[in-house]
């Protein structure tokens, strides 16, 4: 396959030049190429663009090789786009569909807290630095609003609203997803007191010297993902929704939380 | 070359041992080599896809320093020359390494086979979802590969050789025992050559040597024993040719060479194998009236014409005249040329002599039965074989038939009345109670009819026990000469005119009578009967008439008596009648009475009735006299008597005398 691939006839022959496809490491490299290879093998086929899976040993790194241009197109966390300032200008040009990121914080059924205000100075469970939704935008938020407090790092959701069912603590982060999959009588204990907004999730973009023609096949092969059934066990596998189309600006709430102010809540999720 | 039976071994041993332990160290190596280098590709395979693995984070993540880790401390292997990895696109990402290797033309090799500068290449993809992201090549040395075959075969080596000289060693004490026992025999087979008949070797050990020797041994043994026995032979053959006068030769016809057994040498007048033998030297021996006849002979016998066997005579030096005889059979090759003639010589001289002598003698005895009309019955007693000549037949009248007789045939032929006395005659001639068989009997010919023979034989061979083995006879035809003995016998006891008994028969018969009546305690009478007036008769008529007048009285007379009585004319006209057991004196006086009234009768004779009469004086035993003389001179003296007292009259001795006519006595 080697000498095949370096032989020069088949270097003469038609194929297009291979487009890096940069996601942001989030497992181990291996996994990672594992769940995106047979997407992007999918891509391939319907786009007819040739797709080749890069990922980097760390966040810092690809961010490194972002800056540098190495990828021509990238699957990038929401906090990192919202505030990448690069010089190459990579654009969004979809996003996962129907999904939101949104942190929410949980109490007590009887607590007596009405509002986030009212958690002024207590100690707080989270589940950890990495979990953004459920541990990063609600205490953005808090301090945005300049409400005090003290976070405990509890290592899972289910552990945060143990806790906080049981009176441990006054107060928790979590998700909805999560939420919903505790044990009701776990649940029937816990009052959702405030919830985060809606924040866009990953962005898919393109570095600028890819072509129109090039960025529109690629972004119709992925759009029409969801409805192909094809494509469904390779989404699933990733559990992605699909994807939607997105511009730039759909990350603006993200930028407004401006995140790179509270550099300690992103050292858990890089940056 | 001449090897001996030892080097031989050992070196058929050595040879054997070192071609099967090359095939064993060769294909041991082969297996090792084998399974090695299979080892070593998986191996290399496995390494190669254990580097893929290692490396594949690093390659999918493009981290370069963990890379260039990993391949430098990979690289750092003793058995690793080479490691490199490329990345997407064929692109090197890293590589440590022999820099020569790694500026090759990249290769991979699957097979062992393909190894070259001792290294193996082996390679493997970093691949993800069937998407190749890179690839790993890794160069494994496989030098130590050979040091070990090499270790192994080396060990191999000395094993081997190490056994090959075990082998040797073995096979040379093994060789040794062989040959010493082997020398044994042979010095024991020389023996024997030179003619140590019988020499045994020494026997040690139950194994096939040993086996070897002990039938050597007897195999020496048999050869002595045949070898004495044929040299007894030879000499007994020897010794029958000289005791036989008989010798061979063996000529070779091609060759003309003649060999001469001793006997012919002394048949010849020669000292045993004085001379060389030759046809030459041979004809010289023969007479020389003799030589061209042999000459002749010989070479008819060359030319197949007809059987040597010859009779030819031998001049010796002295002047000693020989007959010898000679047989010869030849032998000839595909075309009939006479090859070989082998003969016997027998010195006949006596032989035919007495051939000679028998045969006359056999030519007398013919001529001699022959003239003397001599049947000859010759009888094989245990086997009952018989031989009868040419006369025997004819005498007995079964010409024709075979030259035989057995005894039972004999006996048939035999008359009845003379049967009982010839079977005894016969049988003690055999059994020896006489010394000869000598008898005169009769035989019924072949012709029906009988015939006297004499016959004469005796036993003239017994065995040891003294049992008869052969009885020889002859005999003769008598019957003429026995008719003419019982006519002259008749005619010396018989009155001619009367054929009465004449004086001598009654002469004996009355002694024979006598001696019966005093063994028999019995009575006898005996008269005498004169016939009166007898001279008249014949002066009156003639002697012719007369003599029939007596004759017609004879014939009275008998008529008179009993037939076992007897009448006999004593002469003239007197008769004498002897009466045997004598009851009385009146049977006798009335046969006296009867005599007279028949003598009384009348005789015709031509027309004329001519009556005589008779007178007769009888004397009685035992009354009037015991002896013969006694008796007749009574008888007589009362004959005499009666006739004074009256004719016709017959008279006692004691004295009454009686007339016939009147039936009592005349006084």
């Amino acid at each position: 396959v080697l000498v095949t691939a370096l032989s020069p006839a088949s270097l003469a022959g038609a194929p297009p030049p291979a487009m890096t496809f940069g996601v942001v490491p989030q497992q181990s490299a291996s996994r990672m190429a594992e769940l995106w290879t047979p997407l992007l093998r999918y891509l391939e086929q319907v786009s007819g663009v040739r797709l080749v899976f890069a990922t980097a040993r760390d966040i810092p790194t690809f961010e490194r090789r972002l800056a540098a241009g190495e990828y021509d197109f990238a699957y990038i966390n929401p906090w990192h786009y919202a505030l990448y300032r690069g010089v190459p200008g990579y654009r969004a040009l979809a996003r996962e569909r129907d999904r939101h990121l949104q942190g929410l914080i949980v109490v007590p059924a009887d607590s007596p807290a009405r509002a986030p205000a009212d958690l002024a100075g207590a100690t707080l469970a989270f589940p950890g630095p990495a979990a953004f939704a459920a541990s990063v935008l609600p205490q953005a938020h808090l301090r945005r609003q300049r409400i005090t407090y003290t976070a405990r790092y509890l290592v899972s959701h289910d552990s945060v609203y143990l806790a906080v069912a049981k009176g441990m603590y006054p107060a928790g982060g979590g998700v909805f997803g999560t939420l919903q999959q505790l044990d009701p009588q776990v649940r029937a204990r816990l009052r959702v007191l405030w919830t985060t907004p809606p924040y866009p999730p990953h962005a898919l973009a393109a570095h600028p010297h890819v072509s129109p023609a090039v960025l529109a096949k690629v972004r119709e092969a992925l759009l029409a993902m969801d409805r192909e059934p094809a494509a469904r066990p390779l989404l699933q596998a990733l559990a992605l929704n699909g994807f939607a189309p997105a511009r730039d600006a759909d990350w603006d709430d993200m930028r407004a939380l401006k995140l790179d102010e509270f550099k300690d809540l992103l050292r858990g999720v890089g940056r | 070359v001449k090897l001996s039976f030892r080097a031989k071994t050992i070196l058929g041993i050595a040879a054997i041992e070192a071609v099967m332990l090359l095939v064993l160290v060769w294909a041991g190596l082969a297996y090792m080599r084998a399974a090695t280098e299979q080892e070593v590709v998986r191996h290399a395979a496995t390494a190669a896809q254990m580097f893929a693995a290692t490396t594949q984070e690093a390659v999918l993540a493009t981290d370069l320093a963990v890379l260039d880790t990993v391949v430098r401390e990979v690289a750092r292997n003793p058995a690793v020359r080479y490691a490199r990895v490329r990345g997407r696109g064929g692109r090197v990402l890293v590589e440590y390494g022999d820099a020569a290797l790694l500026a090759r033309r990249p290769d991979v090799d699957r097979r062992f086979a393909d190894v070259r500068d001792d290294v193996f290449d082996a390679a493997a993809d970093i691949t993800v979802a069937g998407t190749s992201y890179g690839r790993v090549e890794l160069g494994i040395s496989v030098a130590m590969i050979h040091a070990a075959l090499a270790r192994a075969g080396e060990g191999g080596t000395a094993i081997a050789l190490a056994e090959m000289l075990l082998v040797a060693l073995f096979s040379l004490a093994l060789g040794t025992y062989l040959t010493k026992q082997l020398e044994a025999l042979r010095n024991g087979a020389r023996r024997l050559a030179e003619g140590g008949l019988g020499h045994q070797v020494e026997v040690r050990g139950e194994d096939e040597l040993a086996e070897t020797a002990r039938a050597f041994n007897s195999m020496s043994a048999r050869l002595a024993r045949v070898y004495g026995e044929l040299r007894e032979r030879g000499e007994r053959l020897a010794e029958a040719q000289r005791i036989a006068r008989l010798g061979h030769w063996d000529w070779d016809v091609v060759q003309n060479t003649l060999a001469w057994s001793d006997e012919v040498y002394r048949i010849f007048g020669l000292q045993p194998q004085e001379s060389a033998a030759s046809y030459e030297a041979f004809l010289e021996r023969v007479h020389p009236d003799d030589r061209e006849y042999v000459k002749a002979e010989v070479n008819a016998a060359l030319a197949r014409e007809r059987p040597y066997s010859i009779d030819h005579r031998v001049l010796y030096p002295d002047g000693t005249l020989r007959v010898v005889h000679e047989r010869a059979e030849i032998s000839f090759d595909a075309q009939g040329r006479p090859l070989r003639m082998l003969g016997t010589v027998q010195d006949v001289t006596e032989q035919r002599e007495n051939a000679r002598a028998l045969r006359v003698g056999e030519q007398r005895l013919a001529l001699a039965l022959e003239s003397a009309d001599l049947g000859l019955w010759d009888v094989s007693l245990p086997s009952g074989e018989t031989y009868v000549n040419e006369q025997a037949l004819r005498l007995l009248e079964r010409e024709g038939g075979e030259p035989c007789l057995s005894v039972s045939q004999w006996e048939a032929m035999l008359h009845p009345e003379d049967r009982a006395r010839v079977l005894k005659a016969f049988a003690d001639s055999i059994e020896g109670r006489a010394a000869a068989f000598d008898a005169e009997y009769r035989v019924r010919t072949g012709g029906g009819e009988w015939k006297w023979i004499h016959h004469r034989g005796r036993v003239v061979e017994r065995d040891a026990a003294g049992q008869p083995r052969r009885s020889v006879g002859v005999f003769r035809d008598i019957s003429q000469y026995v008719r003419a003995r019982d006519e002259l016998r008749r005619l010396a006891h018989h009155d001619v005119l009367t054929d009465l008994p004449n004086r001598t028969l009654f002469l004996d018969r009355f002694a024979h009578a006598l001696a019966q009546a005093r063994r028999n305690d019995t009575g006898l009478a005996l008269l005498f009967v004169d016939l009166d007036r007898f001279k008249e008769v014949n002066d009156r008529y003639g002697h012719h008439v007369g003599d029939e007048v007596l004759r017609e009285i004879a014939q009275r007379l008998a008529r008179c008596v009993r037939a076992s009585d007897t009448v006999a004319r004593l002469g003239g006209d007197e008769f004498a009648v002897l009466l045997g057991e004598l009851r009385s004196r009146e049977a006798a006086e009335a046969v006296a009475r009867k005599i007279c009234l028949a003598c009384l009768q009348p005789v015709v004779r031509a027309g004329e009735k001519i009556v005589v009469g008779a007178s007769i004086g009888i004397s009685l035993y035992p009354a009037d006299g015991l002896e013969e003389a006694t008796l007749i001179r009574n008888a007589d003296g009362a004959m005499y008597r009666a006739k004074h007292l009256g004719r016709g009259r017959y008279g006692f001795h004691d004295g009454e005398t009686s007339d016939a006519s009147c039936g009592g006595n005349a006084d």
